[in-house]
């Protein structure tokens, strides 16, 4: 989670022209890899990844002298990110699926998860992930990966309160019975 | 139950990054990546608005010049209209006379179907 405070200047710094590129670069550095891996998880390759992130910090460039602050800037950027990355998705069904099937490949030892490394893991966790539907994958990632509350989210996606939590409820529903099995 | 309740906790240090390889540098040039595409596209959005630009002066000129050319053309009396109108139409009349009058000449030949057909049979297949 982005502090206050380095919201607050990230837009001081960007919205005087002397420092603009100052305050932009201070903004790509603190949003780069969470904004990263979270669109990763939604196009799985990294090719895509990298074209929409810089999409979306470019997006950010011309349009964030327009940010009113009523939300949080990370709000805002997660926003874009979403919208971008669902854009992308709906334009490319196919390339999605072989990534897909590129994560589902990857071997997981059949030991228990107390002998499982952390990358073991890890990859058993996205593996349950990728095994929900959008709705949920994506509800799920803000709430555990971010950390993000209800109505955050709600800001991010647009979609109601009681929509998400029944979505996060179905989530951690599938993705622990999963872990289980695994 | 309980274990099962409690099991996502074991993820809690779960990192996307041991998942999903990252080419080595991306993030350290990920910022100058983007200051070039931004430069790239305000060229070409600059470029856009000079040729807007110029496509909007060279209307302004044009329609400056058809309105002024205009004007001078469209003056012409009624009396030199009517006189040209009547001699377009004393062309047509005797057209139209000389298409009546040639009614049985040989230029209407064609329009006798079963003639034809008959000649082109006895050319043609016979």
């Amino acid at each position: 989670m982005i502090n206050k405070e380095l919201e607050q200047q990230i837009l001081i710094l960007f919205n005087s022209s002397k420092s603009k590129t100052e305050g932009f670069n201070l903004l790509v550095n603190t949003f780069k890899e969470p904004l990263y891996f979270h669109i990763r998880r939604i196009l799985i390759s990294h090719d895509s990844t990298d074209d929409v992130l810089q999409e979306v910090f470019i997006k950010c460039w011309n349009k964030l002298d327009t940010f009113n602050q009523q939300s949080k800037l990370f709000t805002w950027l997660y926003k874009i990110a979403h919208n971008e990355a669902l854009q992308w998705l709906s334009k490319n069904k196919k390339h999605i699926q072989s990534n897909l099937q590129q994560i589902n490949q990857q071997h997981i030892p059949t030991t228990t998860i107390f002998a499982k490394d952390a990358k073991e893991i890890s990859l058993i966790l996205e593996k349950a992930l990728l095994n929900l539907p959008q709705k949920q994958r994506l509800v799920f990632q803000y709430k555990y990966f971010e950390d993000l509350s209800y109505k955050e989210i709600q800001q991010i996606t647009g979609v109601s309160i009681g929509g998400l939590k029944a979505s996060y409820h179905h989530a951690v529903t599938k993705i622990k019975n999963y872990l289980s099995d695994h | 139950m309980q274990n099962k309740k409690d099991i996502l906790k074991n993820y809690q240090d779960h990192k996307p990054s041991s998942v999903y390889n990252v080419p080595d540098g991306y993030f350290d040039g990920l910022n100058n990546q983007i200051f070039d595409k931004i430069n790239n596209k305000s060229k070409v959005i600059s470029l856009n608005f000079l040729f807007k630009y110029a496509a909007a002066i060279a209307l302004l000129i044009g329609s400056y010049f058809l309105f002024n050319s205009t004007h001078s053309t469209i003056e012409i009396s009624y009396a030199d209209l009517n006189e040209s109108i009547d001699e377009y139409m004393s062309f047509e009349d005797e057209l139209f006379y000389t298409f009546v009058t040639s009614e049985n000449d040989e230029s209407m030949s064609y329009l006798d179907v079963e003639q034809n057909i008959s000649d082109y049979l006895e050319i043609e297949i016979y």
